[in-house]
């Protein structure tokens, strides 16, 4: 359930009014919503709320109400992008984008049965072992269902094996007809795993952390953009249906480089036959992973170095992505015009497009401390 | 022309890391047009500007990358896995030799027990560059290997890796060459990242807006014995592509290109096919739309250390496009 | 245009041949058929046709696109083999409905052919057991001698049905292209009834090329055009032939469906029920989660994006000789996108929103 905003005070710059600069050890403007309690509750907010691949308003919705009054151009496009562009403090400063998309995988009501049950179709990837006995909300008020399953005692033992296909299954919101079931919701409407946010100790749990923690992250930057750069934020919609927002936002914004902030699948579980697992991709706990290349986008290699050279500044820890396979909004972005270097770094969480993702959480804290400080040292001949 | 063919196509330049061929390409260039840049994602442009007012504007591409085997993983016992960048043939991976940017050797090799299973895939192959161990492993995840097979002549027939990237430079070079003079605008483009997606002729066609695009690359023949339904072959001519597994090539195109071939007595083919996607595709659907066609070279054994092409189609494919470019165009 | 004229009409738009790629003779038809209703026709690079009826607003005004592709599928002749050809599809087809179909080969002049799979003991021994054809099975028969066939077709000639339409049951029209020379109609329609309405909009009618293909057309078009609202035109699956998943059907002559999804701009989508509700045209909400796999993908993602609309036609056995569509869906389609141009006043952008 949507909860009420908590307010939030500015935390106080220093003195002198002016703004910590590199070469300091400290990421540049860690005071205001940096770090602490405030961004994981953000987070929960964002994690929560429900926001499958073309319908984003919730979501969009808690990010407008962050900036609110504190971030100067926002704009909605015709696709639900939310832009920000902000000023920058330097004359000549490089135009750089980020990205970070607004959508989760979920599914999509598509019809209603005579017995008032649900079916439905798969918006994104969702990962469909991760279905039977779930619980999820269907629609915009969080309507209680169960993506049910008769009782294993019932099942004829040979077909336990079987994988149930997906139109096979539908969603039990308890009502008792079409008739009824039809007063709540109709064909159309979107549905969300039913998932609470938790944060205990160094864990994160929660769904949509795909790519919710990267938004949180954009959020910080947006409300305490790092010096030296025109920081053009994009919240980007329909990632997961083929990168459409992150798109035509990229051709909008014009920018000089890109840094797009997404998650990717930490696969390091232990293999079944104990051999040496050679595609774990990234692992939980080795900090924010660097692209690269994926399958969509061969990043750009001086801002791969920036990140790296930035980590071994600043004392934090980076991680590679295994390149191949998977894309992010930087395959759609820097194709865009005359081509954009762009580069992707993203928090590693297991599980991602199932209901409940895993992630470390100082590895997100480090993801939004690298990007910050990467950022205030990326120069326009970084770049030609 | 078989020097320069030789200098592109042994030179390392996988998808993504094409500076060496930037460098080879742009000496090669000294002189021979008004002027020569790099776009940001790293195409090379050359472009002659003078034209004749019913003159068109028109754009040359080849791409200059080559297919990239990336490390992703070093095992304990010290064999690199990888992934792809663009498509390989695994068929012709197993036993060749890969070499590294640095001049690294290696060789591709797979597990006994992989290698009795019906099934294949990439990641049961791996490099291997002779280190017994993950200590002190000269490879770390990223580095990237090219097929290592220097050019080597049969017949009348080059045998090599990369050819399929590198071709169509050598074509374009050559045209720029012998080009006496063009009523158009021409814009020779090189372009990055052709085999992972053709992404850089994508990026250079909204740079420089042509009119009329003609993508110049090797194109699968089909004449192995027992081959599938392709209709080109090595030494019947230039393949002018009618119809691949994306495009549809401006029949006004098709048409101007089988006429110029026939003008000038040159042997050509029409080429039909269901497979092989080129730049063109997406030059295309640039901006306000180009009209685009493409000029093939039949190449066998495509996406492997050993690639096979004629020198006589190349030829022929040099001496189309100049007659393509030399005269105006008649649509 | 009444029914007999609009039958007329839509069977001379059927007789046209028009594949992906090749739509030049389509395309003439619907410039003569559209020119006294507009005020300006071009063609793009990409053989789209555009054609602008200007708004009664002063100024510069407000672009609205709607798009109808004119190509549809087909075959291409890939190789000659004598008096045999091996063909390759262009667009999307089942190839177990090819057999037995009469085709026209536009070589060096029209001639007739006919769609065969080779007899049984002539398939390859490992393909035993296996009945269904593919299209590396077919050949087109043409009858000619070696010599001749040299003479008349080469590759890449373009290989077209030609079952002829007829009507059928209430008000049904049969036959090949209807996907989606319908929408064609529609827009004719609908320019037809704007002569006696005033619009503020400017309203823009593209008749897309290769949308089979790969939406090049409409992806270019709209960039040239930059509209400020795009809607396509296109037709959807018809109930009828068992197997086919519920929400994916709409009753023949029942109406137009309206999309809904990720390609479809959601305040768009309720202006269009507002607009279906003011003409009097039963509608359908046609769920499409992911894409719409319409001209409508295309347009959306174009520059810095448009909002989006997809109003579709139902019809039966797409893609194949013999689509069958009710007459009065496609008037209904034709009155819809006339009302809802009639509707765009200066500040229908500002209030449209996707909440």
């Amino acid at each position: 359930m949507p909860r009420k905003a908590r307010s939030r005070t500015r935390a106080a710059k220093n003195p002198t009014g002016q703004r910590k600069t590199a070469p300091h050890r400290r990421a540049p403007g860690a005071s205001s919503l940096a770090r602490g309690p405030d961004l994981i509750e953000l987070a929960r907010r964002l994690s929560e709320a429900s926001g499958i691949s073309g319908d984003e308003a919730a979501v969009r919705r808690v990010v407008l109400e962050s900036l609110q009054g504190r971030a100067e151009q926002v704009s909605v496009d015709a696709l639900g992008n939310v832009l920000v562009r902000c000023r920058s403090s330097g004359r000549r400063a490089v135009r750089v984008m980020v990205a970070a998309h607004l959508d989760e995988v979920g599914l999509m009501v598509v019809g209603i049965s005579r017995e008032g049950m649900l079916r439905f179709e798969k918006v994104g990837g969702v990962d469909e072992r991760y279905l039977l006995g779930k619980p999820v909300w269907v629609g915009k008020d969080h309507l209680p269902g169960v993506i049910g399953l008769k009782p294993i005692h019932l099942w004829d033992p040979s077909e336990v094996r079987k994988t149930v296909p997906v139109d096979s299954l539908l969603i039990d919101i308890g009502a008792a007809s079409k008739e009824a079931a039809s007063q709540w919701t109709q064909p159309g409407d979107r549905v969300a795993f039913a998932t609470r946010f938790e944060a205990h100790g160094r864990l994160v749990r929660g769904k949509a952390l795909d790519d919710r923690l990267g938004v949180a992250s954009l959020i910080s930057l947006v409300l305490d953009p790092p010096p030296n750069i025109e920081l053009l934020a994009a919240f980007t919609t329909q990632e997961e249906v083929g990168l459409r927002g992150a798109r035509v936002a990229a051709y909008a914004l014009e920018p000089q480089a890109a840094l797009v902030l997404d998650t990717t699948p930490a696969q390091d579980l232990p293999m079944g036959d104990r051999s040496e697992n050679t595609s774990y991709n990234t692992k939980l706990g080795a900090g924010p992973a660097a692209y690269l290349a994926d399958g969509g986008t061969i990043s750009n290699r001086r801002l791969v170095n920036l990140l790296a050279e930035t980590a071994r500044a600043e004392g934090l820890p980076l991680q590679l992505r295994q390149p191949g396979g998977g894309a992010t909004d930087a395959a759609a972005i820097h194709l865009t015009r005359k081509g954009i270097p762009s580069v992707s770094l993203s928090v590693p969480a297991r599980y991602l497009h199932t209901p409940q993702s895993l992630a470390h959480l100082d590895d997100w804290l480090n993801t939004l401390r690298l990007s910050r400080a990467a950022l205030a040292r990326l120069t326009a001949d970084m770049l030609r | 022309m078989k020097a320069l063919i030789a200098r592109l196509a042994d030179a390392y330049g996988p998808s993504g890391k094409e500076d060496n061929l930037r460098q080879i390409i742009r000496a090669e260039l000294k002189g021979l047009s008004d002027y020569i840049s790099e776009d940001p994602l790293g195409n090379v442009h050359a472009v002659l500007k003078q034209k004749a007012r019913a003159g068109r504007k028109i754009m040359i591409s080849a791409p200059m990358d080559e297919i990239g085997l990336m490390v992703s993983y070093v095992d304990e016992h010290g064999f690199a896995r990888f992934t792809a960048l663009g498509e390989v043939d695994l068929l012709q991976c197993l036993g060749a030799r890969v070499r590294f940017a640095d001049g690294r050797v290696g060789v591709i090799g797979m597990g006994d027990r992989q290698r009795e299973s019906a099934r294949r895939s990439l990641s049961e192959f791996f490099i291997d560059v002779g280190a017994s161990g993950r200590e002190n492993h000269p490879l770390q995840v990223g580095d990237t290997a090219v097929f290592a097979s220097p050019l080597a002549e049969a017949g009348t027939t080059l045998i090599g890796k990369g050819l399929n990237g590198r071709i169509g430079a050598a074509i374009l070079i050559e045209t720029l060459r012998r080009l006496k003079h063009s009523p158009h605008e021409l814009q020779f483009v090189f372009t990055v990242q052709e085999q992972v997606g053709q992404r850089g002729a994508r990026t250079a066609a909204f740079s420089l807006e042509p009119e009329i695009a003609i993508s110049v690359s090797a194109t699968p023949s089909g004449d192995t014995s027992g081959a599938a339904r392709l209709s080109v072959a090595l030494g019947k001519g230039p393949a002018i592509k009618v119809r691949d597994q994306s495009l549809l090539s401006d029949p006004r195109v098709v048409r101007w290109m089988v006429q110029r071939a026939e003008e000038a007595r040159l042997p050509h083919q029409l080429e039909v096919s269901e497979v092989g996607t080129t730049g063109a595709a997406e030059i295309q659907r640039s901006r306000a739309g180009v009209v685009v066609g493409c000029l093939g070279v039949p190449c066998r054994y495509l996406h492997g250390p050993a690639e096979m092409v004629d020198l006589n189609d190349v030829e022929n494919a040099v001496r189309l496009l100049i007659q393509l470019l030399a005269m105006p165009v008649p649509f | 245009m009444d029914d007999t004229q609009l039958t007329a009409f839509l069977k001379g738009l059927l007789d046209e041949p028009g594949l992906s790629g090749h739509e030049g003779p389509i395309r003439e038809r619907m410039r003569q058929a559209w020119d006294p209703l507009l005020d300006e026709i071009t063609q793009s690079r990409l053989g789209s046709l555009h054609g602008r009826k200007r708004g009664r607003g002063r100024g510069s005004r407000p672009s609205i696109l709607i798009a109808a592709h004119m190509d549809t599928v087909g075959l291409m002749v890939q190789q000659v083999v004598g008096g045999f050809l091996q063909v390759t599809p262009v667009g999307w087809l089942d190839p177990r409905i090819l057999p037995g179909q009469a085709v026209m080969v536009h070589g060096r002049r029209d001639f007739p052919g006919l769609l065969v799979a080779p007899p049984v003991p002539l398939l390859a021994p490992e393909r035993e057991g296996e009945e269904a054809v593919r299209f590396e099975d077919l050949w087109v028969d043409t009858g000619l001698l070696s010599l001749e066939s040299a003479k008349l077709v080469r590759p890449g000639d373009l290989i077209t049905f030609t079952q002829p339409p007829f009507e059928m049951g209430d008000g049904l029209l049969a036959g090949k292209s209807l996907d989606d020379r319908a929408g064609l109609a529609a827009l004719t329609l609908c320019l037809e009834e704007l002569q006696s309405r005033t619009h503020t909009w400017d309203v823009v009618v593209v008749a897309t090329s290769q949308e089979e293909e790969n939406f090049a057309g409409a992806r270019t078009s709209s960039f040239e055009i930059h509209p400020d609202l795009a809607v396509a035109v296109d037709v959807t699956f018809a109930a009828g032939p068992p197997g086919q998943p519920e929400h994916r059907v709409f009753p023949l002559g029942g109406g137009v469906t309206l999309g809904w999804g990720p390609t479809i701009h959601s305040g768009l989508f309720r202006q269009f029920e507002q607009a279906a509700l003011r003409a009097e045209v039963p509608y359908f909400t046609e769920v499409m989660p992911r894409h719409t796999q319409s001209d409508a993908d295309a347009m959306q993602v174009t520059a810095e994006g448009i909002p989006t609309m997809l109003v579709s036609i139902p019809l039966r056995y797409m893609h194949t000789p013999l689509e069958l569509v009710a007459l009065r869906d496609i008037r209904r389609a034709g009155r819809l996108l006339a009302e809802f141009c009639v509707g765009l006043d200066n500040g229908f952008l500002q209030r449209l929103s996707l909440e």
